[in-house]
């Protein structure tokens, strides 16, 4: 469980943990991930106080958690001195918020457990704890967190009212301060035309929907994040087990949805997927949107067993290394649009040469 | 936070409608919203928490008699200022404001109490989650025996020993 000590390039060399998903999940629920905001009871919410309070904060955050097991060996990365690039990446590693990359001063980030793990200090909280999972746990990733949690609160004293709970800058994440949320992946209701009633029936069960990249994206790639919309009034339980049980519940429909199309359209699903792989194999040009939606397919044919189970991985961590900040450091050269997207093609077809 | 047209459903969007040169904001479901002609889009169905919001704290502001000019006294925040921006300064600022945050909380989220997880100093002893979660799979287990899911029954089985054996630990 060695952390990088040479910064965002260990990071990128790091295959993150949540990536790795385990032979026998059926690969619909990409990954779970649980996160408590929380903040100092003597202090200022960051947006509110000055640089030399937000300095303090963050100097009095290390250090309690320089104490917490899972963060024995993190590496802290403060964002005054990264460059817009190196943000972009942890951004694009799910490690950080746009809303941190925003606000640089004073603020920083911890990640430790293989990237499974990290804690951003004075984002729109003093402290945002996320611990994150692949497939379908929410429960162990709560269990991650919540240790943190008890860990930190032995040294901080946070804020908190036995009306309210936890006190967080917003009102909509107060109590709990808990936001459960799963990245799914759902080729076949999509392709079935079932997915908007789905998903517009979830909202009324108290879950919001989003795209790849959270609050205010667009769906790509057929996949979606779904997560609890309450913060307060229900305990931490319930709300997981609130998003797990609607998880899990889509994860069904999606199969029995792929039994479904492979029974009365083989043909045409598997010409699809095949098309499919020949853009991947071949194109010269590679926009991140394409990449995404052709992908899809071929995470739905590795479920269909046109590929080899073992390339899933894979295609996690193409997901992460196609990404434009990725793809600029890893071949340390600053490029623009048309430019990356052939160098994302290019790594594309390397991995396609093997991927049968 | 319900919907204003069937009082019945979530809402989860909201809707401005301008009529005889008045406009009048609604908060509407989605099959309400369906019915007006409003969702037919997928990107539609994407929720945005800090849009709706907004919204809420408009419907708080025009409700409530409050003294916009009360501020906080640690923070420095003015209502005025957390209508505009929707973040509040301190947790001071809970008590301070709390008779105008009590409408909006339960907007939000249904409901003004907390009964989640509890911070140490507050002397409340933190619920034994594991217990509710082994009953609770036990119930979905009979459930699933009666209408004869024996994958499922098994996986759940196997679910409850596990966090049997790990308790007893």
């Amino acid at each position: 469980m060695n952390l990088p000590d040479n910064g965002i390039q260990g990071l990128i060399g790091q295959e993150a943990g949540w990536l790795k998903t385990p032979d026998s999940d059926p690969g619909v629920v990409i990954s779970s991930r649980v996160r408590l905001a929380r903040n100092l009871a003597e202090h200022l919410f960051p947006g509110r106080s000055e640089q030399d309070e937000r300095s303090l904060v963050r100097e009095e955050i290390r250090k309690a958690s320089s104490s917490v097991n899972y963060f024995g060996d993190a590496a802290f990365f403060d964002l005054e001195v990264l460059t817009q690039l190196d943000m972009t990446v942890l951004w694009e590693r799910r490690l950080i918020s746009s809303d941190l990359m925003d606000k640089k001063n004073g603020t920083g980030v911890l990640v430790g457990r293989n990237q499974s793990l990290d804690l951003m200090i004075n984002e729109e909280d003093h402290i945002r704890m996320q611990s994150l999972l692949p497939g379908l746990d929410l429960i162990e990733a709560f269990r991650i967190v919540d240790q943190v949690d008890d860990q930190l609160q032995q040294r901080l004293e946070m804020a908190y009212s036995p009306e309210w709970g936890f006190l967080t800058c917003c009102p909509s994440n107060l109590g709990t301060g808990l936001r459960a949320s799963l990245l799914i992946h759902l080729p076949a209701l999509v392709r079935a035309k079932k997915i908007e009633k789905l998903l517009n029936q979830l909202e009324c069960q108290g879950i919001l929907v989003r795209g790849f990249y959270g609050e205010g994206s667009e769906v790509a790639g057929d996949i979606f994040q779904i997560s609890n919309r309450a913060t307060l009034g229900r305990n931490e339980l319930e709300i997981i087990e609130n998003v797990e049980r609607v998880g899990r519940s889509l994860m069904e429909q999606e199969l029995e949805t792929r039994r479904y199309i492979m029974d009365r359209a083989r043909r045409q699903t598997e010409d699809n997927i095949w098309r499919a792989f020949g853009i991947l194999a071949n194109a010269r040009m590679l926009s991140t949107q394409e990449y995404l939606e052709l992908s899809s397919s071929l995470r739905l044919g590795i479920a269909l067993e046109l590929f080899p189970r073992r390339r899933l991985n894979a295609l996690n961590k193409l997901l992460i290394i196609t990404q434009p900040a990725h793809l600029q450091i890893m071949l340390d050269a600053r490029m623009e649009a048309p430019e990356r997207d052939g160098e994302r093609a290019k790594m594309v077809r390397a991995i396609m040469a093997d991927f049968v | 936070m319900i919907c204003d047209l069937c009082k019945k459903n979530q809402a989860v969007m909201r809707y401005t409608e301008v009529r005889d040169s008045r406009n009048t904001e609604y908060n509407l479901c989605r099959e309400c919203a369906e019915l007006k002609g409003l969702a037919k889009s997928l990107n539609l169905a994407l929720s945005s928490l800090g849009d709706m919001l907004a919204g809420m704290i408009r419907d708080i502001s025009s409700e409530q008699d409050d003294d916009n000019a009360a501020q906080c006294p640690k923070c420095g925040l003015a209502l005025t200022d957390f209508k505009k921006l929707g973040r509040l300064g301190c947790p001071g600022c809970y008590q301070v404001f709390n008779a105008s945050l009590k409408p909006l909380v339960r907007q939000i989220h249904g409901i003004n109490d907390h009964l989640g997880k509890a911070a140490p100093a507050s002397g409340k002893i933190k619920a034994a989650p594991s217990e509710n979660r082994v009953e609770r799979l036990r119930q979905e287990l009979q459930a699933a025996v009666l209408k004869e899911e024996y994958e499922r029954a098994a996986s759940l089985r196997d679910q409850i020993r596990q966090l049997e054996t790990s308790g007893a630990k």
